[in-house]
């Protein structure tokens, strides 16, 4: 039945939206929310994460955090997504210009699209592109060729024959070694001139391999930006490039694949690639990729935030993928459901270490037969999950435990009996349900769960007061006169522990004003924000807040990517010796910062 | 043998670093890791937490001492304050958690969607709970006082610095294992030399049985005979009998039972056990805990009357030699003397102290025959007499010891977590409730410390002052609480159709009537020679007395907020329907649904 | 039949615009008489949290075993398209599943509320309430409200959507319609409310 045409027949009109199908653009439909602004109206403040949003009717204007104007947009055009001014991404809020019909698709959904539908994701990215030079700039400053650097180099001195070059190649399994002459670097042999200097024109094997060496090759220091090299080798059509350091002694080489590869990790391609994937196998393959896509957002110097929704994003199409995978097997569910995701994932806040919380939402209590069907998707997704690095839930919250495998009655059933009974239990558990999203199947079960819960929150305050005891249980480290408290994680020498007592408080500590004011966003910035705007929060409290939350992350987030680079788990403890003064000194007024809302937390529900 | 006041700084000293010592255990345990959670604490430990926290100087110092000197109409606080807990365990608790509510004008300002509700029952909680701390302050100060041989003032002062450090730092108060501690100490400290002093004098341990048991001396005379006898051989009442009427008395007790429920530090007690079950198996372990102190004080207050008696009136009434020579006066006279709550005058220069009631013209003939000259004891305070009252029999000084780390306990405790509430009220509740929405959570920690100081400031002052003057506070402070707070809260829960309207007449007709009630008889806002009417119980209407008349302004309260509820808008449909809800157990509501 | 809706109905919690469950309901009808005519087809729309989700709407066909008549000329069904449709029986529960838990929006209200309470006599023996907001009706009252003199044809949803700065849409297609009553809502709403969400009991109506 024509029940989306209205939606579809506009969308058809709309670049690049015209080059989908009819069933394409009813599945893009069946997402948009309707909303309207009156002229005047704040539509967003700050956009990042927005999703996209298509104006139907009325003008929208675009300003940056002074107020100053940026853009105007209008019927058929877009906002709400990363969008470059004057090759400058920036933040951006939006208002209504003129009374607005809007029609919004959800961050999640928005990504989603431009996974499954490569002319959105060209389209929008591409508006990227053409602005691009700022970006560019941003990567070659940051970005240097050392970073790709992989092993040491396999060098041979000028006199070595062919064959042994040769021998010496495979046995390392290169596809090029640099001829040393003198001590300094000669020239450079791969596996093509092989081909075409000796086996083409039938040269002896014994020759000295100075004689079919490119002699004197290009080659670039470790400081130089990965986009000087990729320059360099797309003009002369180099595919090997030595690297050296200030003396000219080869530190190693780069090939064309490695820039690619680096340029390849980007976390919207990484997304559209886990789609095309169709088994375990290949995801497990295409997940090797995190760690090194985390030490370089790290490195790019990405914000916080965005390094954490980047990564959750991932983490989500990854899940989904294998819940399809998992469907396409077992055949069509039995009902409509959810998978329903918690804690860090829910919140878009994940890091490099990272474990999984997960659930499932039934449309109604199943009978045996699906209960069956359930079980053995949640087997699938779930082990599937732990393969590609996202290890079981040391508290058994996944949907493998047959008790989060449930209908949304039961689902409810149970946050009443946490709120009703907040035994340490019920609110451990609640610490990590109540942050809670959607990544597949029927939202609404979710978003009926969640209202049902954040209403149910806010109306007790006598649970939130277990809550806040609970919040207080998690404290800063830091004691007496200042000084930081260290721990020890029975692995490693002492340290602060950054993600129990740095990053978990202030989670708590958000999601109380969450629970206080109905909010039923999970993301712990975007808490903030909207707390803020309510007046549960002081603006600057608000504003101090956050900025603890992205100082002690950034710390925590550099020390990781180091960790995951040089190849060892990323851990959550920072010994503070190895911190500059300086930073030692802002970690400690973050601390404080946490400290004393937490003081005035206990002073709003008088525990101690 | 160690000195007494060494002994005492150990005693009090070990039992400070008990308490700390928990505080940190607790504390260093809570950082966890993720997914396990702590452990609940069992009902019979929550119990014992409840009773600390329930048990104040008051309890534990000033109602002995009431009873001591008022005799069987003292029995009335012991009636309206366990009845005051019951009703709060019973009636008030179990509705308040299933509203969602912990503070009293959090639940007044909701039920009744009024701003203004909710400022009544935060300034009438304010004012009861000071009056409270006044209590406490003045336990603290005879304690340090006596033990410090100093004057009450300073001991007083020094008070209010270690209830102000003990308030501050906060984090040994509402840790469960803290207040458990602070129980068995303070029990201990209690029933130890009650039970000496009985087996002393009866010859039975149990002081409860004790006091209606006979005397040791031979005579046959049961314990309560031989008081009564020995204090109106000196012109004071019978100390059996009941002096005020009936119907009076019995306004008392209700008006300090529906005054005391709804003390906030005790209110939120009964929310820190998270299931309805336990946390009633907590109310009901409570109340034996209370009760073991409560049964106990009728027997410490009159075996501390009959000692002091003894201790004075050493021989035959009106005998020359039948009282004791100032100068032979014991120790412990000499230290309390020194704190100014205990003081002699040698009238008619006799060199023996002579205690009667000079009061009583019958008894005042008498005396001028035996040559005396007025009551030579011209002070002595009640509050002493528990901390008294082992010197007095002569137990060991460990004894001694104890009691004073137990009196300090239970003052501390108390103090508090009143001073929390206190501080809450006004920072959060008034503060940023209503006067600055918008305050950072750096000026608000501020302003509950400012508060805070505020009350203990407030407090100590009343404390050293005139105890006379305390003694109107307490009065229209439980009479505030009892005319305007209970009602609301009850017509709150049990009247669906009870409107803001309604309750704000209420309240402030309650507040009202019980205010000028008592300004009549005690002078517009205390002022004295402002009395429209002496205090005398023949102006007294229908012969209530002030203290009593909380109850009444009860009444007006209910009857005013019903008329004007009748005549005007129904509250909001989503307000009654909570109002049914909580009245429906949760599981008939869920049964609904399937 | 109607026990879920009726169930439902009971815990709805009408406060404001973007916490309220409403679903925005258009019929098409053979004629104007509720004794006599017919429902043609019924469209719906749901907004939940102050947004409609286009994904939600619905559109029913339903044989109404009579003629459309001249009818056919407003909403260009013909009996030919008629006769596929679904009996009314199962349109109608299908509409009061989706009703279930909410405020109704009609553009309105009582033309296409007495065709709805003829129908669930005839098919559930009963008639349920409903707590509806009717966007004529509030219209009409702010105008009254601001003395603002009303003319005939004023308060039609097409005009009234034209002066909310709203798109133009083809009339007379009961999902288009359920659709263009639902965006004019949050319109209405939108200028009612300003800065905060519009508190919607005032404008509730019971039938």
């Amino acid at each position: 039945m024509h029940d989306l045409s209205l939606a579809t027949e506009f969308l058809h009109t709309v670049p690049p939206f015209n080059t989908l199908t009819g069933d394409e653009l009813v599945s893009i439909a069946r997402k948009l929310e309707v909303a309207y602004y009156p002229q005047g109206k704040v539509i967003f403040a700050s956009a990042s994460n927005q999703g996209l949003a298509i104006i139907r009717k009325g003008a929208v204007r675009l300003v940056d955090a002074d107020h100053k104007f940026l853009d105007k947009r209008s019927e058929g055009e877009f906002f709400g997504h990363g969008i470059w001014f004057h090759g400058e991404k920036k933040e951006y809020s939006a208002e209504a210009e003129e009374d607005c019909l809007l029609w919004h698709l959800k961050e999640s959904e928005y990504v989603q699209a431009l996974a499954r539908y490569s002319s959105l994701d060209e389209f929008f990215s591409s508006h990227h592109k053409s602005r691009l030079s700022a970006a560019t700039r941003i990567k070659s400053s940051v970005k240097q060729v050392r970073d790709l650097l992989k092993r040491e180099p396999v060098m041979i001195k000028c006199e070595t024959s062919i064959r042994e070059a040769a021998r010496l190649m495979s046995q390392e399994n290169v596809s090029s070694v640099l001829v040393m002459c003198n001590g300094t670097l000669g020239g450079i042999v791969t596996d093509k001139d092989l081909r075409q200097r000796v086996l083409a024109v039938d040269l002896d094997p014994g020759t000295a391999i100075e004689k079919v060496m490119t002699a004197n090759p290009r080659a670039l220091t470790a400081e130089a930006g990965v986009d000087e090299a990729l320059l360099l080798m797309m003009r002369a059509n180099y595919h090997h490039l030595p690297i050296v350091d200030k003396n000219g002694q080869p530190l190693g080489l780069v090939t064309a694949g490695d820039i690619l590869r680096s340029q390849s990790e980007h976390p919207i391609r990484l997304v559209r690639d886990i789609h095309k994937r169709k088994t375990v196998d290949e995801l497990v393959n295409l997940s090797q990729r995190l760690p090194s896509l985390f030490v370089r957002m790290v490195n790019l110097g990405r914000d916080v935030e965005q390094i954490g929704r980047m990564i959750t994003h991932i983490t989500d199409a990854f899940t989904v993928r294998l819940i399809q995978l998992a469907e396409e097997e077992l055949g069509p569910p039995p009902m409509q459901y959810a998978w329903i995701v918690f804690g860090s994932q829910a919140r878009e806040e994940q890091t490099a270490k990272t474990d999984q919380d997960n659930g499932m939402v039934l449309e109604r209590k199943a009978s045996p037969e699906e209960a069956e069907y359930f079980s053995k998707l949640a087997d699938k997704v779930c082990n599937g999950l732990d393969q590609l690095g996202y290890v079981f839930c040391p508290g058994e919250i996944m949907a493998l435990n047959v008790k989060w495998r449930v209908s949304l009655a039961k689902w409810k059933r149970h946050f009443d009996k946490w709120i009703e009974s907040p035994e340490p239990k019920s609110v451990m558990h609640s610490s990590i349900f109540f942050d809670m999203r959607c990544v597949h199947g029927n939202t609404k079960l979710v978003d009926a769960l969640l209202s049902y819960a954040t209403k149910s929150a806010k109306a007790n305050r006598i649970f939130r007061r277990f809550m806040a005891a609970n919040v207080l249980g998690h404290r800063p480290p830091i004691g007496f006169f200042r000084r930081f408290v260290q721990e020890d994680d029975g692995t490693q020498s002492e340290g602060l522990n950054l993600k129990h007592r740095g990053i978990v408080p202030i989670t708590d500590l958000v999601r109380m004003r969450a629970l206080e004011g109905g909010i039923k966003l999970a993301n712990t910035f975007d808490r903030i924000e909207l707390s803020s705007r309510l007046g549960l929060m002081n603006k600057n409290d608000a504003s101090s807040l956050r900025d603890a939350l992205i100082l002690i992350n950034r710390i925590r987030l550099g020390y990781q990517a180091e960790q995951v680079a040089n190849g060892q788990p990323p851990s959550n403890f920072v010994p503070p010796d190895d911190l500059s003064p300086l930073m030692r000194r802002n970690l400690k007024s973050a601390f404080m910062l946490v400290k004393e809302a937490q003081e005035a937390l206990a002073l709003r529900y008088q525990v101690h | 043998m160690m000195d007494l006041k060494t002994l005492t700084f150990i005693v009090v000293g070990a039992t400070f670093a008990l308490y700390i010592g928990i505080a940190f255990w607790a504390r260093a345990s809570s950082t966890g890791e993720f997914y396990v959670a702590g452990k609940g604490v069992h009902p019979v430990l929550n119990g014992m937490a409840t009773a600390a926290d329930w048990m104040s100087a008051a309890s534990f110092i000033s109602m002995a001492g009431l009873i001591a000197f008022l005799g069987y109409d003292a029995s009335v606080y012991l009636m309206g304050w366990t009845g005051g807990y019951v009703l709060l365990a019973l009636l008030l608790a179990p509705y308040l958690r299933k509203f969602g509510k912990f503070t009293v004008p959090e639940f007044i300002g909701d039920r009744f969607y009024s701003k203004g509700a909710r400022l009544v029952a935060v300034i009438c909680l304010v004012v009861a709970s000071i009056t409270y701390v006044i209590g406490q302050m003045k336990g603290v100060g005879v304690a340090f006082g006596r033990f410090l041989e100093v004057p009450f003032e300073i001991g007083v002062l020094v008070g209010m610095a270690i209830v102000f450090i003990y308030a501050v730092m906060g984090g040994m108060k509402g840790i469960t294992y803290t207040q458990i501690a602070q129980y068995c100490v303070l029990i201990f400290a209690y029933t130890v030399p009650a039970i000496f002093i009985a087996l002393n004098l009866t010859g039975n341990p149990i002081p409860q049985l004790g006091l209606g048991s006979t005397m040791t001396d031979g005579s046959g005379v049961h314990m309560l005979d031989k008081l009564d006898q020995i204090v109106t051989d000196l012109g004071f009442a019978a100390y059996t009998a009941q002096k005020g009427t009936t119907f009076n008395i019995f306004l008392l007790t209700l008006s300090l039972m529906i005054g005391t429920a709804g003390l906030p530090h005790v209110i939120v007690r009964f929310f820190t056990v998270p299931k309805v079950s336990d946390a009633r198996l907590s109310a009901g372990w409570a109340l034996v805990f209370i009760a073991i102190l409560y049964t106990t004080a009728p027997a410490v207050g009159a075996m501390a009357r009959l000692n002091l008696m003894n201790t004075i009136q050493t021989g035959e009434v009106g005998a020359a030699d039948g009282n004791l020579v100032y100068a032979d006066r014991p120790d412990w006279f000499k230290n309390w003397e020194t704190t100014g709550l205990l003081q002699f005058e040698d009238k008619n220069g006799d060199g023996r102290i002579q205690y009667y009631n000079d009061a009583d013209e019958a008894f005042a003939a008498k005396a001028a025959s035996f040559g005396w000259n007025g009551n030579e004891m011209v002070k002595v305070d009640r509050d002493i007499m528990v901390l008294a009252n082992p010197e007095i029999a002569g137990l060991p000084n460990w004894v001694i010891a104890l009691v004073a780390a137990g009196g300090l306990a239970a003052a501390l405790s108390t103090a508090a977590g009143l001073l929390l509430a206190i501080s809450s009220a006004v920072s959060h509740d008034l503060l940023k409730g209503m006067i600055m929405p918008d305050i950072s959570e750096k000026k608000e920690l501020l302003a509950s410390r400012f508060a805070m100081a505020g009350a203990i400031a407030v407090a100590g002052y009343l404390g050293m002052n005139p105890p006379g003057f305390a003694a109107q506070v307490v009065a229209l402070a439980f009479g505030l609480a009892a005319s305007s707070i209970f009602p609301a809260l009850m017509m709150g829960i049990f009247n669906k159709k009870m409107n803001r309207e309604g309750a704000i007449v209420g309240m402030l007709v309650g507040l009202l009537t019980t205010l000028i009630y008592i300004f009549w008889f005690k002078g517009w806002f205390f002022v004295p020679g402002t009395e429209m009417a002496a205090n005398t119980p023949d102006n007294w209407f229908m012969g209530i007395s002030p203290e009593s008349f909380g109850a009444v302004g009860a009444m007006f309260n209910f009857i005013a907020a019903i008329i004007v509820s009748k005549v005007t808008k129904a509250p909001p449909e989503h307000i009654q329907h909570l109002v049914e809800d909580i009245r429906v157990p949760r599981g008939a509501a869920a049964a609904v649904d399937h | 039949m109607l026990s879920k809706y009726l169930e439902a109905s009971s815990h709805l919690d009408v406060d404001h615009i973007e916490n309220t469950p409403i679903i925005a309901v258009d019929l098409e009808l053979t004629g104007l008489d509720a004794t006599t005519n017919k429902i043609i087809s019924i469209g719906w729309a749901l907004i939940d949290e102050g947004k409609i989700q286009l994904g939600s709407s619905r559109h029913l066909l339903i044989n109404a075993d009579q003629s459309v008549g001249s009818s056919a000329a407003i909403h260009e069904l013909l009996d030919n398209q008629i006769a596929e449709g679904l009996q009314i029986d199962e349109g109608l529960e299908q509409l009061f599943e989706a009703a279930a838990g909410r405020a109704w929006v009609f553009h309105h209200a009582a033309l296409d509320v007495a065709f709805l309470q003829k129908a669930c006599a005839g098919w559930a023996g009963a008639v349920p309430p409903f707590v509806v907001l009717d966007t004529m009706q509030i219209e009409l009252r702010l105008r009254k409200r601001r003395e603002i003199p009303v003319q005939q044809g004023d308060l039609q949803l097409g005009r009234l959507r034209k002066d909310y700065n709203l798109p133009h849409y083809t009339a007379h297609d009961a999902l288009i319609d359920a659709f263009a009553t639902a965006e004019l809502l949050l319109a209405i709403a939108a200028r009612l409310g300003g800065n905060t969400p519009l508190q919607l009991g005032p404008f509730l109506r019971f039938f």
